[in-house]
Parts: structure tokens; sequence; C-alpha cells
């Protein structure tokens, strides 16, 4: 590897488009001996040039539509994001809503009625906090159900501010 | 339902060697200012590297998203653009990699040994035609292409290249140097050939 130590001012001189009409004699006899700093201006010159004439004609969009652009796609993004936080949330509701169903039918389908399997399911028995709680049974079922209806609708505003 | 991005930078301490980091929000302004001292030049820079104006017209909006929501501190706006340089790098290869299993990307034959340059051949008299660059440019390989236009397009530092293509800082000299020979055969070549 065989390096010209004029090479950085060379370049600039390249950059600076002074070459190689106001690149001065001396430097233009060197360039005439010396190889590598010859093989340096005809390959910095070519891509500058071309650098030069890319940034003419690049047809960039304006900076205002990327930002929107950018914007929209950001809140797309969001969107899509709380869409599948709320569609396991849902898929997760209706399995847990199949299994109780399955744990009913059971019960009824073994000779018992409906209204007895339930009364067994809720045995204080076997969960005690349920006797503690039977005057609030109603009260507290509404609010577990409005629980479940609207948790999906605030995690969807929750996801959505993100 | 407006979607903030953080977008941070730091202030260097005076003197000191830790970075206490001031994290502002890339609001519209700072964007609009950051992208139009940028695009062009990453235009310029996707388009060469992919030989595909029009891949590179969907790069650049790519990049200058992922370069959004990525959110990554910069210590000065030199990194800052190296970094977007990075991401619309890495996109660029990927791009090309995607275009190379389709075939819609054909990469030219190696006909050229570097080693061949004559020494002494009057290579700065050449007036550099386009065709013959892109055609050049399309034999190397994405690092070189990618070395080459950021050093000589570009004008960026060996640091800077390290740095926007994952090299070790010290190897960049040879390997610039390998590439720059490699090319001016080529641009030789193309232009010896009527």
């Amino acid at each position: 590897m065989t390096t010209c130590d004029r090479e950085e001012l060379l370049l600039e001189v390249v950059r600076a488009g002074r070459w190689p009409e106001l690149c001065g004699l001396e430097l233009s006899s060197h360039i005439a001996e010396c190889a590598s700093c010859a093989e340096l201006v005809a390959v910095a010159s070519a891509l500058a040039g071309d650098h030069q004439a890319s940034m003419r004609e690049a047809p960039v969009p304006p900076s205002g539509l990327v930002w929107w652009r950018m914007q929209k796609r950001a809140n797309e993004e969001a969107l899509r994001t709380a869409n599948r936080a709320l569609t396991t949330i849902q898929a997760v509701s209706v399995a847990a809503g199949v299994v109780i169903a399955l744990v009913i039918i059971g019960s009824f389908s073994n000779g018992r009625s409906l209204l007895q399997g339930l009364k067994e399911l809720m045995n204080p028995v076997h969960f005690p906090a349920v006797a503690t709680l039977a005057p609030w049974s109603f009260p507290l079922a509404l609010a577990l159900v409005t629980c479940v209806a609207l948790a999906p609708v605030a995690l969807y505003f929750a996801f959505a501010r993100d | 339902m407006a979607t903030t991005v953080a977008m941070t930078e730091t202030t260097l301490t005076a003197g000191g060697n830790t970075a206490q980091a001031t994290a502002l929000p890339m609001d519209e302004e700072t964007f609009r200012t950051f992208y139009d001292r940028t695009a062009r030049g990453l235009w310029s820079y996707l388009s060469r590297i992919t030989g595909d104006r029009q891949l590179a017209d969907d790069l650049v909006q790519e990049a200058y998203y992922r370069f959004f929501r990525a959110g990554a501190v910069h210590a000065d706006e030199t990194h800052r653009r190296n970094s977007l340089f990075q991401i619309a790098t890495n996109l660029g290869r990927d791009a090309m990699r995607r275009g190379l299993r389709r075939g819609s990307i054909v990469p030219l034959p190696e006909e050229h040994d570097a080693d061949a340059l004559v020494a002494g051949t009057d290579l700065a008299g050449h007036v550099a035609g386009r065709t013959d660059l892109a055609r050049a440019m399309a034999r190397l390989s994405p690092t070189q292409r990618e070395m080459v236009w950021l050093a000589y397009a570009h004008g960026s530092s060996h640091q800077d290249i390290a740095e926007i293509l994952g090299l070790k800082a010290g190897s960049v000299k040879s390997l610039l140097f390998r590439a720059r020979r490699k090319l001016a055969t080529f641009l030789t070549g193309e232009r010896s050939t009527p």
C-alpha cells in the first residue's frame, strides 16, 4: 500500500471544485509524476462530480410531508399494537368463557340440574369468601361484568395514547 | 391521537469525559432542519450503493422513519448523521440481498484484477463519465461501494466511515486504498472500451 502525503491536500482541492483548472502548476506536475495521486484524483473527481450532480437531481420530498407521513405511520403502528393486545385479551376471555360453559354443561350432563350445578359451584364450603360476600353478590357481579366489558376499551385508549 | 416519539440529543459538559444527556424531543422544526441538511446526500448515497433510483426513494423515507423511531442519543450532529447513514446502509444491504434473491439486481462480473493497474497511467487526465462511473461502481463489492462513496463523494472521515459501516477504524485506510485502486482500474477499463 503506497500512499502519498499530498493526498489530503488533493482531496480538498477536488472537493472544493478547484481541480483541474485552479489547483496550481506545482500540484498538476506532481500528479503527472505520482501514480498514487493520479489514481486518487481520477477516482475522487469522478465521484465528487457525480455527487454534485446527484445532489441537484435528488427527488427528495419536502421535509414537512415526510414529517407528516412519519407521524401518521407511528400512529398506525401504535394502533396496531393496541389492537393486538385487545385481540389477546378477547381470546383469553372467550377461552375462559368456554371453560366455564364446559364445566356447567359437564355438571348438568351428570344428571343434576343446571341450577344445582351452579349452586354447588358457588358452595361456601369450597369458597368460604362467597358466604361473607353473599349479600353483595349482585352489585359485585355487576361490577365484575362492567370491568370485563370496559377493560379492553381502557387498554385501547392506554395504547392509543402511547 | 398524537403520537410523540422521544428523540434525544446530548450536550457534552465542557472539559469532562462524562456526557450529560439532556433529553430533548425532536420536534418538527428540529427534524425538518436535520432532514433538509441530510436528505439529498442520503438519497445520493443510497442511489449509488444500490444502483437503483426508485429503491433509493423508498429507502430514504424508511431510513428517516427508523432513525426517528429509534430515539437514540447522539453526542453531536456528526454522530446523528452517522447513525442515519448506518441505518440507511443496513437498509441498502438488505434491499440488495432481497434484490439479488429475486433476480432484479444482477451483479456485474469482476473482470479486472485490481493489481493490474499500470503505474504511471494518466488517470488524472480522464474526464469521468457518469455512466462509466456507474458501471465501475457496480463491479465493486457493496462495502467497497459504500466506502469509496462516503470517502470521496460524501467527504466522510475514516472514523465516520468505520462508524457507519461497522468496521474497525484501523482497517478503513487499507480497505479504502484497495477499493480505490479497484475502482480506478475499472474506470480505466470502462473509458478505454469503445
